[in-house]
């Protein structure tokens, strides 16, 4: 599972924490004076502070290569803890663990090097004086700590020391210790109401290149998350551009013509946590131009049809829209359900269709504004820790046509330590043709915590567009796409990468006789897509 | 109740189908074996016809093309299935026809390219259009009312329309006049096997036989043989009779060649001969 979900999650899911009641840990007191220490990482040497992992659970693992138990320990901790807290994204109460091992032998590192692949530690930190060590009571190794930290707020370092021994007890033990810990509510509140603002900004490129057409969308957002709030701004610049051809065997008015828009988009979106298991989202968005190079080709030959023959009558397209929505997400089973209901109306004007009318002779246009509601249930569930499913069931109601009826539903599934394999399914119903169905998936590698790797195919099929009222029908006949594509991302602890290329195949069925003049539009088309992101926290 | 239903349901329709027909009663159109009426076009371009020049914007008849078999072809520019269709009419009727000669009994095929787009902007691109497709000659169906009046005759609305109406006013097969052919649209079915359909209505037009010479009568044995002249195509009935009021037939024929031998097996002592067309 790569990390930037994880991190994704951590955002839902930290809210569970604060439902559940606190229980203040028996036993161990906590130090008089606040726990606190910085050490640098193993290969980085970054400095690394215990407050970073405030409102965690964390498990500190001192060991040196020579030591024959530490091997065993820092192992079994490694599976059993780290691991197995991750695949279960925190422990019995939802509350992320953090297992620290802690290197205390400064010379031959070649050797503790050795060590630490041996033992898989993923997360070492040096404390080469064993001041850490001994301020923790500890004189020998294995020495395992595990550190409370759920009453942890940015302002109260409040971290406490719940267990400390020399020497291994197995996991079994350690676990029974970990999943004790219930989160703090008020701590987390005030972790909540305390959070530093964290400000999110991404960029990303997408293009879709055929030999006649070519698609640009260049995208920046930036939001703001603060405690149970959050927003963000989303502005697209997209452009299309075609060599547009008439099908001269249909067509004597049409010419060949380069065509090119630009279309400009912004988003805004709010989501406010309501309670601790509902949180409400809104969100609007305009836009103006074409949003499509089909329709910018319908445009055009509407234009060349009618244009210089009806100046009176004929408009200059200027299609645009706006949209809001509102949802609300709930979680029903802390951390492993949820349930979301969204509410979407958008407003369209396109560039219209224009025909003859037969007995006036003059021009009719057709619609121009169009209004959608589009209502959509979502169940996202943890099956189990290596299963995550999400079913999405979506009602789309257009002016003028039947209602179409959604569904998608899509798996992550963590195969092993390195493979995720997501895959994605969905079916559409118009009475009285349109069907389509899709099916995705992604095998995902992971070469280092950071570099991952994928492979992604996808393949649609729909049975055509409805007709519409139009005598020359603009409607698409059935399409089948195959997608191939090879991924490569990047996630570092602020900042993460994506970038991807795949090839596209398109395929339409034969144009009816209605729609034969849109024979060039509705050709089969190869296409390479190409998506660049880049998405930064700070 | 809804076995009741469904006969309430049909008279309703039916009621419909007749009200409908009482509504269109007052543009009722031709249909195929009608006799067309006379009417008028105006000549787009000037043009040739049975050695006389019609000048541009002149009123052409359908009556001056008597002695030939015409394709009328609506057409209007910015039409997609017009533009589609006029080169498929060009290899399967206008040329197909000028290579033979007319249909296979020599009567001439006159292609006529109808206008119906009166509007004026659309003038300049409905020359270019003429002009690709060779077109000639070219009718406009309106004058200064810009409003089309033919085609409504044969169909009530939409383009291109197809008509082909017999002008062999003494023609043995068909009335003077009669509607072969009345097609809307283009691309709705096959348009080449439309267009063969088309050829075998206009090759049954026969024109006038010229009259078929008997020879060689002689006895043979104990039949009695004579030679009719014939026209390929034709088809010809040798008939008999012994008080020259009655002829029942003795032999129908589809002459493939110019003689055919015709031998009367059943001969009676004397007999009077003669052949007829069809």
């Amino acid at each position: 599972m790569s990390f930037l979900n994880v991190r994704k999650h951590h955002l839902f899911f930290s809210s569970l924490a604060l439902s559940l009641l606190t229980q203040v840990s028996p036993g161990l007191a906590s130090p008089s004076a606040p726990l606190e220490f910085q050490l640098p990482r193993w290969e980085t040497g970054e400095k690394v502070k215990l407050s970073d992992f405030a409102g965690e659970m964390i498990v500190l693992d001192f060991f040196a290569y020579w030591c024959g138990p530490c091997r065993r320990a820092s192992e079994e901790i490694e599976k059993g803890i780290g691991k197995y807290y991750a695949a279960k994204k925190g422990n019995a109460h939802g509350i992320a663990v953090r297992v620290l091992s802690i290197n205390i032998e400064k010379d031959n590192p070649k050797l503790t090097a050795q060590f630490i692949k041996q033992t898989g530690a993923e997360y070492v930190l040096n404390d080469l004086d064993g001041a850490l060590l001994a301020k923790l009571g500890g004189s020998a190794t294995p020495f395992l700590v595990i550190i409370d930290g759920t009453h942890a707020t940015i302002k109260a370092a409040d971290f406490r020391i719940i267990y400390k021994n020399a020497g291994f007890e197995g996991t079994e033990k350690l676990r029974q210790i970990i999943d004790g810990i219930r989160p703090s509510k008020t701590a987390a509140i005030e972790r909540a109401t305390d959070a530093p603002t964290i400000h999110k900004g991404d960029a990303s490129f997408e293009a879709m290149l055929a030999s006649d057409v070519q698609i640009t969308s260049t995208a920046f957002s930036y939001g703001q998350q603060k405690g149970g709030t959050e927003w963000k701004l989303r502005y697209a610049h997209n452009t299309i551009g075609a060599d547009y051809a008439p099908f001269a065997q249909f067509d004597f008015l049409g010419f060949p013509e380069r065509i090119k828009t630009d279309y400009n988009s912004g988003q805004a979106s709010v989501r406010q946590k309501l309670k601790e298991s509902l949180t409400l989202s809104v969100s609007g968005g305009d836009y103006a131009g074409f949003t499509d190079y089909r329709s910018l080709w319908l445009a055009n030959y509407y234009k060349q049809q009618f244009a210089n023959f009806f100046p009176g009558q004929y408009a200059k397209p200027d299609p645009q829209g706006f949209n809001a929505s509102t949802g609300l997400r709930w979680e029903y089973l802390p951390t492993t359900g949820f349930a979301e209901a969204d509410f979407l109306y958008s407003n369209d004007e396109i560039a219209p269709g224009y025909e003859r009318d037969p007995n006036s002779n003059n021009l009719i246009r057709g619609r121009e504004i169009f209004h959608t509601y589009a209502p959509t249930l979502k169940f996202e569930n943890v099956l189990t820790p290596r299963i995550r499913a999400l079913n999405e069931f979506q009602l789309t109601v257009t002016s003028g046509r039947e209602p179409r009826y959604s569904y998608r539903g899509s798996a992550n599934v963590a195969l092993g330590e390195r493979w995720t394999w997501r895959t994605q399914g969905g079916y559409t119903h118009e009475d009285p043709t349109l069907r389509a169905w899709f099916a995705a998936t992604t095998l995902e590698y992971e070469i280092t915590p950071q570099w991952l790797v994928n492979l992604s195919g996808l393949y649609y099929r729909d049975t055509g567009e409805i007709e519409n009222s139009l005598l020359i029908s603009t409607a698409a006949p059935g399409l089948q796409t195959s997608q191939g594509g090879i991924g490569l991302r990047y996630i570092g602890r602020w900042s993460s990468f994506s970038l991807s290329v795949s090839p596209v195949r398109a395929n339409y069925e034969p144009v009816n006789i209605g729609t034969r003049p849109f024979t060039n539009l509705y050709k089969d088309r190869t296409w390479i897509a190409v998506q660049a992101a880049w998405a930064l926290e700070f | 109740m809804i076995q009741r239903t469904k006969p309430w349901t049909l008279m309703l329709l039916l009621a419909g189908t007749v009200l409908q027909t009482v509504h269109c009663a007052g543009a009722a159109t031709y249909q195929v074996g009608n006799t067309v009426l006379d009417f008028t076009l105006v000549a787009r371009r000037a043009f040739t016809n049975n050695g006389v020049v019609m000048p541009a914007g002149s009123k052409v008849h359908l009556r001056d093309f008597e002695g030939k078999i015409v394709f009328l072809e609506w057409f209007a520019v910015w039409c997609p299935y017009c533009v589609a269709a006029a080169p498929q009419v060009e290899s399967g009727i206008v040329s197909y026809y000028t290579s033979r000669g007319g249909n296979p009994f020599g009567v001439p095929v006159l292609h006529i390219a109808v206008n119906q787009e009166a509007l004026a902007s659309y003038q300049s691109q409905t020359d270019s259009f003429i002009t690709q497709q060779g077109f000639n000659p070219v009718m406009n169906d309106y004058d200064t009312t810009t409003t089309n009046r033919v085609r409504f005759m044969f169909q009530s609305s939409g383009q291109p329309i197809f008509v082909v109406i017999n002008g062999v006013t003494n023609s043995p097969t068909h009335k003077p006049w009669q509607l072969l052919v009345n097609h809307l649209g283009y691309g709705q079915t096959d348009f080449k096997q439309e267009l063969a359909n088309d050829r075998a209505l206009i090759d049954a037009v026969q024109s006038q036989a010229s009259p078929s010479r008997l020879s060689e009568a002689r006895s043979n044995g104990a039949s009695f043989e004579l030679r009719v002249q014939t026209q390929p195509g034709r088809s010809y009935r040798v008939q008999g009779s012994t008080n020259l009021v009655d002829w029942p037939t003795l032999r129908s024929i589809t002459a493939t060649t110019n003689t055919f031998l015709f031998r009367d097996t059943n001969a009676p002592p004397s007999r009077f001969y003669r052949a007829v067309t069809p």
